[in-house]
């Protein structure tokens, strides 16, 4: 063979294997004597399957032949046939190797050509890159997790739901806030300590979570401040239905350290777009009327 | 376009030749693999008018990865297999006998799925090539399968504008063990091509007459 053919195939970084028709091996180039230690020298005018013992199977017997007889090219994936050949360090990585096994014509005689590509650090390397991806989608949804969500009761927090509110606005969707506030929520962290009262903040969350439809947004401001907002409640009949079903379901009792705590909850609400235009000022109409709800159960 | 005879006859031969293929799998994976052609159609694509070309098939309107190779000279044409996307992590899976589960389908496709289909492809499409050439004796010169990925409508307008006309569509179903998936097998070819197949079904059929 031309020696510049020669010398280029000795360059490349993949193995190449020719075999004459008689599945002998006729040129092995550099790649493989660094990978196997096993030189052209020792390896040519040998049975392809004594060089390469995972080639002695039917399955690439048949390739072989029909690569020979009708020119036909197979490709073996490194994910279905693991590898072909053996590294020679015993601490060298798990091979994974793709095989092309293709047709040669060259001056009246036939041949077979194997082209190994060594992909394990290919799968590796997409493989972390995947990995990575994931990690990376994973913090920034943990980061907007941080950024609109209450830690403690894993409301959505008073960022939320501004930017909720506003979005309604622009899309002049009808909707209510209902401004919440616990009654006797200082009595409960003055008998029972802050823990007790986080636990409470908790349960009035989840307790509160569960009545909520879809669209509709349970928000912690801060404290025990809630803002709880509906869309599509249209008449004072159904706003005020609304209003004294939640706050029959938050005057169930809650059970802290084996007692039972009743505590009550003050509402105000505002409509948009009758009591204001902007989230300021429905949430200012909203905390008003809370207080008024207040000052009357006192 | 196709006799219910020549369309039986067809719908055999393919069914020997993907069997074939199924075989080879069958070693390869140490699995029981079943391939067979239910239905096969012959179209004409720059006769069918838009409605008919959206209702072609569903499939060739999503997301998809196709396997496909050029072949021949005097009768020639592409061959593509074809796969919609969303069973290609379930595929790879069932070949590598990996546990599926549904986050598998939502990750990436990496190199290592990519190489499980252009192998099945290779193989299936090797066995094709390999019928047909026994069939229209003739040596049949092609390369081994490029992939390619195709998002959703990209592979349906790339098939309306292409320059064979005339589309061999074979559904293939593909039993792994005791699982199914469904692929498509595209053949297009030129005129003067699809004829000289026509014409050997049918020889075939008269053969079968006397």
């Amino acid at each position: 063979m031309n020696d510049l053919y020669l010398a280029i195939i000795n360059q490349l970084d993949n193995g190449i294997i020719l075999l004459d028709d008689q599945l002998n091996i006729q040129l092995w180039n550099t790649w493989l004597a660094k990978y196997t230690g096993k030189t052209e020298d020792e390896v040519k005018g040998l049975p392809i399957t004594e060089v390469i013992p995972r080639f002695d199977n039917n399955i690439y017997a048949g390739m072989f032949e029909k690569a020979l007889s009708n020119g036909q090219k197979s490709f073996c994936s490194a994910a279905m046939h693991q590898y072909f050949v053996e590294g020679r360090c015993s601490n060298m990585k798990q091979p994974r190797q793709n095989v092309l096994i293709r047709h040669l014509h060259l001056d009246d005689k036939i041949y077979v050509m194997i082209e190994i590509h060594d992909v394990a650090s290919v799968y590796e390397r997409i493989r972390n890159l995947n990995k990575s991806l994931q990690h990376s989608i994973g913090f920034t949804k943990s980061l907007e997790r941080f950024a609109y969500y209450d830690s403690l009761t894993d409301l959505p927090n008073r960022k939320f739901i501004l930017e909720r509110i506003e979005k309604l606005i622009q899309q002049e969707t009808i909707f209510v806030l209902f401004f919440l506030d616990l009654n006797g929520f200082k009595a409960v962290n003055d008998q029972f300590g802050h823990l007790q009262g986080d636990l409470l903040l908790q349960m009035f969350a989840k307790r509160g979570s569960q009545f909520i439809c879809t669209q509709d947004v349970l928000a912690r401001l801060g404290g025990d401040e809630f803002v709880l907002l509906v869309e599509n409640l249209t008449t004072l009949d159904e706003i005020e239905q609304h209003m004294e079903e939640v706050k029959a379901l938050l005057e169930e009792p809650f059970i802290i350290e084996g007692q039972q705590v009743v505590i009550s909850t003050s509402i105000g609400h505002a409509c948009f777009p009758r009591d204001g235009i902007t989230a300021n000022q429905l949430l200012n109409v909203a905390d008003s009327k809370m207080y008024a709800d207040k000052k009357e159960i006192k | 376009m196709l006799t219910t005879i020549q369309e039986d006859i067809l719908k055999e031969l393919y069914n020997v030749f993907v069997g074939e293929a199924a075989n080879l799998l069958s070693e390869i994976l140490q699995k029981r693999i079943v391939l067979s052609v239910p239905k096969v159609t012959l179209l004409s694509l720059h006769e069918l008018n838009p409605v008919e070309q959206e209702n072609l098939t569903p499939v060739l309107n999503g997301t998809i990865l196709s396997t496909s190779l050029k072949f021949g000279s005097v009768f020639s044409g592409r061959a593509e297999f074809i796969f919609p996307t969303e069973q290609i992590k379930y595929v790879t899976a069932l070949c590598l006998g990996e546990e599926y589960t549904l986050e598998d389908e939502e990750s990436t496709f990496n190199d290592e799925d990519f190489d499980v289909v252009k192998e099945l492809g290779n193989i299936i499409l090797n066995s094709i090539m390999g019928g047909m050439g026994s069939l229209l004796e003739m040596k049949l010169e092609y390369d081994v399968p490029q992939i390619v990925l195709h998002s959703a409508g990209e592979y349906g307008r790339t098939l309306f504008n292409s320059e064979e006309s005339n589309l061999l569509l074979l559904y293939v179903n593909f039993n792994i063990d005791d699982s199914k998936v469904l692929g498509l097998i595209l053949i297009k070819f030129s005129l003067e091509s699809i004829e000289f197949l026509i014409q050997k079904v049918d020889e075939i059929s008269r053969d079968l007459n006397e």
